[in-house]
């Protein structure tokens, strides 16, 4: 389903890089601000509400509602030939809206459907959070 | 609020020819641009003593780059916007203006984008896009697409009730001679074209064009020395968003304060704006819009539009040259081209609304901020 995924994430970046690493071992996290208790995403250095550095790295149930989806029924982009794909976003049980691919067919998606997140390994390095219906 | 006699005035516009223009730099577009608006103002370059240009949105066409193409010698003041949509840029020439650090100004954008092949659907894969370019979520159109699902779920919009924004714009554009789309596109053609990102169409989305376009800008006090017919802001109004891209972010939320705010901050009543323009790289930003600014409520937009108000006719005309969908994609900028036409009576005949006075136009810098100014007729 992701083999075509040509464009990967960036592993060099020492910011986001635990958040790829915990992929690849099957859990969702995101940052915990360590002085207010909000959780952020994406990843960044400091709170962006009350800006203090650092943060947890803490895992997430990963279940969750589709807030919005779309369908690519046309290649928009070379890196990714193989439509129709569906892009949800996500709203986490803990909050947070996050977007990967949903693994079912395009026709089962709705708003507010639960999900939860499954992991597919795209090489030795990268794996990838996505969400199936249930 | 800005004292009546240092309010920005519009004395001139200029632009290129739209569509195609291999070999060109986005610099040469601006000065071509800049050479037009000055002779439609019968303005030497001598007498501008501000500048203030836009970058494409592939870096190049600072105020550093422009300046020596354009040999200007006098300048008191110069700057660049990284994203103009002309709104923004207007409102730093405001400001400019009432600071008193330059007392005519030329704002200018121009872009090679199409002949230049710059790709809009590519994706970087690092910082925050590490987490949508993987996804295959890319283009403005996938981003677009995502808000537009969420709307028809909340408030009930139908598929053909959005239509009638790409459908009315393509009537709008059928009679402007310089719009790129002129063939038909009927509610029943709109409806029978595949989803591009579904729920999107290709008609709900902007081509890529190459072109250039100026203003020349002074105060009100100081425009009748230049032209009998200068085209005043009355009032201006910018926000930026939320802090979070995802969730509710599609849905611009923020908007609603420049929303309420450009009513009162330009003393004008929503109710006795004759035409409208909306920047639309996607049909999702008129549909925002014009909710936002006032002329539906959220839940009842989809209703409005079906009732025809902005087609040829209307009596809130939207897009009169067409928009970014059908005219040209040139960030909204030739929206207040046409909005100055409209404005003094200078459209095409089959086009131009009958005395039009007051006009809106508001544009957003895709999801991250907004804006909008009221143009009105010099008396």
């Amino acid at each position: 389903m992701m083999s075509n995924a040509q464009v990967l994430p960036d592993l060099n970046d020492v910011v986001t890089r635990p958040y790829w690493d915990a992929a690849k071992q099957g859990k969702l996290v995101m940052q915990r601000c360590s002085e207010c208790g909000h959780l952020r995403w994406t990843p960044q250095e400091e709170c962006p509400e009350c800006l203090t550095l650092g943060g947890e790295w803490t895992e997430l149930s990963g279940r969750g509602t589709i807030w919005s989806f779309v369908v690519y029924r046309r290649a928009l982009n070379a890196d990714f030939p193989d439509v129709p794909y569906t892009v949800v976003q996500v709203e986490l049980e803990e909050g947070p809206v996050m977007a990967a691919r949903l693994l079912n067919e395009p026709e089962k998606a709705r708003i507010d459907a639960p999900v939860h997140v499954v992991f597919t390994k795209v090489t030795d390095d990268v794996t990838l959070p996505n969400f199936q219906l249930g | 609020m800005t004292a009546p006699g240092k309010r920005l005035a519009i004395v001139a516009t200029g632009h290129t020819a739209q569509g195609e223009h291999p070999g060109r730099s986005a610099g040469s577009l601006q000065a071509e641009a800049i050479k037009i608006a000055l002779g439609n103002a019968k303005l030497r370059k001598e007498q501008i003593d501000g500048l203030i240009t836009c970058k494409q949105l592939h870096g190049d066409g600072s105020d550093d780059q422009v300046v020596p193409r354009v040999g200007m010698h006098n300048l008191r003041y110069t700057q660049t916007l990284d994203y103009g949509t002309c709104n923004f840029s207007l409102h730093q020439a405001q400001m400019a203006l009432e600071a008193g650090v330059a007392d005519l100004i030329a704002i200018s954008y121009g872009t090679n984008q199409r002949t230049n092949r710059y790709q809009f659907g590519a994706g970087a894969n690092s910082g925050p896009a590490a987490f949508t370019t993987p996804y295959g979520w890319t283009h403005i159109a996938g981003q677009a697409a995502m808000a537009l699902r969420r709307w028809q779920h909340v408030y009930g919009l139908t598929e053909e009730q959005f239509g009638h924004i790409a459908v009315s714009q393509r009537a709008w554009a059928q009679r402007n001679p310089q719009a790129i789309f002129k063939q038909s596109l009927t509610m029943e053609e709109y409806l029978a074209q595949p989803m591009m990102v579904d729920p999107m169409r290709r008609a709900d989305v902007t081509m890529i064009s190459d072109g250039g376009v100026s203003y020349i800008v002074t105060t009100e006090e100081k425009a009748y020395d230049y032209t009998d017919k200068p085209i005043i802001m009355a009032g201006w109004a910018e926000a930026g968003a939320s802090s979070s891209f995802y969730g509710e972010n599609f849905m611009r939320p923020w908007l609603k304060r420049p929303g309420q705010e450009i009513w009162e901050r330009s003393g004008i009543d929503r109710a006795d704006v004759d035409v409208v323009y909306v920047q639309d790289p996607t049909a999702v930003w008129p549909l925002q819009m014009l909710s936002y600014y006032g002329f539906a409520e959220p839940g009842d937009i989809g209703a409005w539009l079906a009732e025809g108000h902005t087609y040829p006719g209307g009596d809130v005309p939207v897009n009169t040259n067409g928009g970014q969908l059908s005219e040209a994609y040139m960030w909204g900028w030739l929206h207040v081209v046409e909005a100055v036409r409209q404005l003094r009576g200078e459209a095409d005949a089959e086009r131009q609304v009958k005395d039009a006075k007051i006009a809106l136009y508001a544009s957003t810098m895709a999801w991250n901020k907004g804006g909008a100014s009221v143009l009105v007729r010099g008396e």
